[in-house]
């Protein structure tokens, strides 16, 4: 959902429980605007949020000479050009057993993370892959 | 594609974030409030089964009444109609997962807690047969239940189950409204997604009311305010307005859900497309901007100003137009389809009967006249449970029949579910049926004594009442064999059916549509 029809939809829900709550407190039931202020809070994160996630992605390609990463992950992206003949893709294990592991791939000392919105397992296929297609001879 | 399996034991249920796992476990949460809330009945009906004082005392018997309302309505039917929109929804609109896994896992987890403290006063003070629980009916009017010496389990209770419903609502509007893959138009969407579109902006605009209102009796009891206590200027009509704004939106959250069920199981089992699709997504959202505009149907005998009876009538009476088209829709579906009568079509079927006569003493119940006699008899406890067992819970059984082959890849044992359905159908007639009777003839609701007149047709219901409970039992045993084995389901499991959850294979995969389906 594009962001106008976002905040559209996100007006008429707030109309109507701004004036549900607003109702009520004229009653003298006022308890109730809090509550209200609050989902309405939360649901503002969360369609921000998934606003912002819908814009992300991640391109990866690989061809002779390069790996070049171009990613966009809410407000902060970039695009960044590794060596292919001289990176590595390394799945680091987290210090902390619940914690997610990170995918990174590397070389003359930069690094970059990719694979942020893969889960455990996608992680582990997505550097299997890469690791086979960045390897020798291609 | 490689298999992506879940992880082993405990943690998997702990931790989970797949909206597979989630709809599983709200499942099995429902079901076991299902038959808490149903033990609770039983100790209704044996107390019922003769006139004069048998079973328990008084106390007890209204600690019953109250608890089996609020565990069916908040720990059963809600959580079922969750459990379902997880398992489906994502499938149905060719998404991956539901738009927050995480907050999914918490709206979840939550529930478990909430119904802990919900029934953990029932056991404090030592005396269990006492009835030191809430007693105050599952409407917890005020003043009654402010009077409640441990009301503040009650309301962190009710807190926790409303954080629940708003974090997995927003969760429901998110994903329908941001994850639905390229082609599927918000008018090509299953009727089901369109139904729990719909009760999820129900619950954002209700919730808030009810977390307000039990905040309120928490400072009238705690700190001294009197927004309800007449004693301090308060007013406990007051409280019914807003239990009761809340309340009746809240009778549709239960039973929009349920709608969405039989839509999707008919038109399968009839070879037919759902007749007049787009009229019943209007409905629905009829139904569902009049259900702000009602409530104080309930309240036609507290004393409000005749106009105010009037306009509540009207509008109340006005909701049998929306829900007619409804009705119609699904008859007209049917209406010269090549039908066959598999389990979930049995019980869709019933569903259409049985939540009509609901319908009809709603109807009756709606005009305010008529009311002042019904009011708080037998005829109103008769008038929800028809729509709210053969109505919400007959479809959400039905839907469990018609895709537990997807989510099992096992095919149900047809002979034992059609059993399960004549057992249920008959009994829960037997049970309920009779209540219209002495409910017109004048037997209270709410009471554990009552005129012999009234002996015969309670028997009756007991005796249906112990049958129906029973008989849930085997639905237990079925679930539990198909999931651990049975005859192979195809992936299309029904002859022709609609929608991309068939697309997939069954079991469906732990991780489906890791690319955008292909909508035509
Ligand atoms: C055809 C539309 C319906 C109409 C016109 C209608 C009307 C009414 C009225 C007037 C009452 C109040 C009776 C009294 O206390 O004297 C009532 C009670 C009730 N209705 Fe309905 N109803 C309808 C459908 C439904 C549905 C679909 C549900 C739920 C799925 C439902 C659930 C309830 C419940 C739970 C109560 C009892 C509340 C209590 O404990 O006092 N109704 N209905
Ligand atoms: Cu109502």
């Amino acid at each position: 959902m594009d962001w106008k029809s976002t905040v559209r939809i996100y007006l008429l829900i707030l109309s109507v429980s701004v004036l549900i709550a607003t109702g009520f407190a004229l009653m003298g039931l006022w308890m109730i605007v809090p509550f209200t202020g609050m989902e309405m809070l939360l649901l503002a994160g969360a369609f921000y949020l998934c606003a912002l996630r819908s814009r992300d992605y991640e391109l990866i390609a690989v061809d002779e000479n390069y790996i070049s990463i171009e990613k966009e992950h809410g407000a902060s992206g970039g695009r960044i050009r590794f060596q292919r003949h001289w990176a590595r893709v390394d799945l680091e294990q987290p210090a902390c057993r619940n914690q997610p592991s990170r995918l990174v791939v590397r070389s003359h000392g930069r690094s970059e993370e990719i694979g942020l919105c893969l889960n455990e397992e996608e992680k582990r296929h997505l550097a299997r892959q890469l690791q086979r297609a960045i390897a020798f001879p291609s | 594609m490689s298999e992506h399996g879940p992880e082993k034991g405990i943690k998997r249920w702990l931790f989970t974030t797949n909206h597979k796992d989630i709809g599983t476990l709200y499942l099995w949460f429902s079901f076991i409030m299902l038959l808490v809330g149903g033990a609770m009945a039983m100790v209704i009906r044996a107390e019922l089964m003769y006139p004069g004082m048998q079973v328990v005392n008084p106390n007890f018997f209204n600690m019953m009444t109250t608890m089996h309302g609020l565990i069916m309505v908040f720990g059963a039917i809600m959580p079922a109609t969750v459990g379902m929109a997880n398992w489906l929804i994502p499938m149905m609109i060719g998404a991956p997962d539901m738009a927050m896994p995480r907050m999914n896992n918490w709206s979840f987890w939550i529930l478990p807690f909430a119904a802990t403290m919900l029934v953990l006063p029932m056991f404090m003070g030592g005396d269990f047969l006492a009835g030191q629980g809430p007693a105050f009916g599952w409407t917890f009017y005020e003043p009654l239940s402010g009077q409640y010496d441990n009301l503040a389990f009650f309301i962190f209770a009710v807190h926790l189950l409303g954080i629940s419903s708003i974090m997995g609502s927003i969760n429901i509007i998110a994903t329908i409204l941001n994850l639905r893959a390229p082609g599927m138009t918000l008018m090509k969407m299953p009727m089901f997604v369109w139904t729990w579109l719909i009760t999820a902006f129900l619950l954002i605009a209700v919730m808030p009311v009810l977390a307000g209102a039990v905040t309120m009796m928490l400072t009238d009891k705690y700190f001294g305010t009197s927004f309800f206590d007449a004693a301090g200027g308060g007013d406990p009509v007051l409280f019914q307005h807003v239990f009761w704004f809340f309340g009746h939106p809240e009778v549709y959250i239960m039973i929009l859900p349920a709608f969405g069920i039989v839509s999707q199981i008919i038109p399968t089992f009839a070879r037919k497309k759902l007749f007049g699709y787009s009229s019943m997504v209007y409905a629905t959202a009829a139904i569902a901007f009049l259900s702000f505009i009602v409530w104080a149907h309930h309240m036609y005998t507290v004393g409000m100003p005749v106009a105010g009876e009037l306009y509540f009538m009207y509008a109340t009476v006005m909701i049998a137009v929306p829900t007619a088209v409804k009705v119609f829709n699904w008859t007209a579906t049917m209406w010269r389809g090549a039908m066959t009568f598999e389990t979930p079509m049995l019980w869709a079927v019933a569903f259409v009967f049985l939540f009509t006569i609901g319908g009809f003493t709603g109807l009756m119940l709606g005009v305010a006249p008529s009311d002042f006699q019904y009011h708080d008899t037998y005829f109103v406890v008769a008038h929800f449970h028809y729509v709210l067992v053969t109505g919400a819970l007959f479809a959400l059984i039905g839907g469990v029949y018609y895709w537990l082959p997807k989510w099992t890849g096992n095919m149900y044992d047809e002979k034992l579910g059609k059993l399960h359905f004549w057992l249920s159908v008959i009994s829960v007639n037997v049970l309920f049926f009779p209540q219209h009777f002495v409910g017109l003839a004048g037997m209270q609701r709410r009471v554990p004594d009552y005129a012999v007149q009234f002996a015969d047709w309670n028997f009756w219901s007991s005796i249906g009442g112990f049958v129906f409970g029973l008989s849930q039992l085997l639905f237990m045993y079925i679930v539990i064999k198909t999931i651990k084995g049975g005859e192979k389901a195809s992936d299309k499991v029904w002859d022709n059916p609609e929608g991309l959850e068939w697309t997939v294979p069954s079991p469906a995969p732990y991780h489906t549509f890791e690319t955008a389906p292909e909508i035509k």
